[in-house]
């Protein structure tokens, strides 16, 4: 072999080197979130009829909006539907762990809160459940991110991050929005 | 006549081999300072923008 190959071989070895370092890192960085933080992508898979949406047990109007389970966990559901959130402003405690399920009657949705690592599709027949702590108080926009029609642009909610002693439950357990 | 020859057939083969020495190092350099600017915007991504927005799952 020619002192010339042996440079360029040389070379070679260096940056395959280099590029094995850069993959390990960025391998390792996805790794540390996944196991370390706890930040994965939400995975659940659970089916629900579309068609009977409103009238199931979970998602019928009544039961909308933030709610503090038994548990102490608290859970908000949404039923996101050509062209409205419903509810369209959520109440969550800060710094506390929220969990938000949503379904779609009719067709694909999708959510995202700003400033948040929350976004997740809604597709009709299932539910889509997002586990997050809110770390920020303040109103935060959750817009539609799914073309879902001509009306899509208008499609969007507020989520409502309150101090945990401003989040006050009634007697069910159910906190909403103030009205005005 | 052998001059004017070798003018026209272009650079000898020990010119060639000069320049080959330094090929290799401007290629590693412009491809290092490329994958550089990405593991920068990576990591800019990664520490500025995903972590501190939160858990999630």
């Amino acid at each position: 072999m020619s002192n010339l190959e042996q440079e360029i071989l040389r070379h070679e070895r260096r940056w395959t080197a280099g590029v094995i370092i850069a993959v390990a890192v960025i391998l390792g960085a996805v790794l540390y979130a996944a196991f370390a933080l706890h930040v994965n992508p939400p995975s659940n898979i659970e089916t629900i009829d579309p068609k009977t949406l409103h009238l199931s047990a979970e998602f019928t109007e009544s039961n909308l909006g933030t709610r503090v389970e038994a548990g102490g966990q608290v859970t908000t559901r949404i039923v996101t539907a050509q062209f409205a959130f419903n509810p369209q402003c959520i109440v969550v405690p800060a710094n506390e762990p929220v969990t938000l399920r949503l379904a779609s009657p009719d067709v694909i949705h999708g959510i995202l809160v700003t400033g948040t690592n929350v976004n997740s599709m809604v597709v009709p027949g299932y539910v889509s459940q997002i586990r997050t702590v809110f770390t920020k108080t303040g109103d935060l926009l959750m817009p539609c991110h799914e073309f879902c029609g001509f009306g899509h642009s208008q499609m969007w909610a507020t989520v409502r991050v309150v101090p945990r002693e401003n989040f006050r439950p009634d007697a069910n357990g159910r906190v909403a929005c103030e009205k005005s | 006549m052998r001059e004017a020859d070798s003018e026209n057939e272009g650079p000898t083969e020990a010119q060639l081999n000069e320049v080959m020495k330094q090929v290799p190092r401007g290629a590693a350099v412009l491809a290092g300072f490329a994958v550089f600017l990405l593991m920068l915007g990576y990591s800019f991504v990664y520490f500025v923008i995903f972590i501190p927005r939160g858990v999630v799952g």
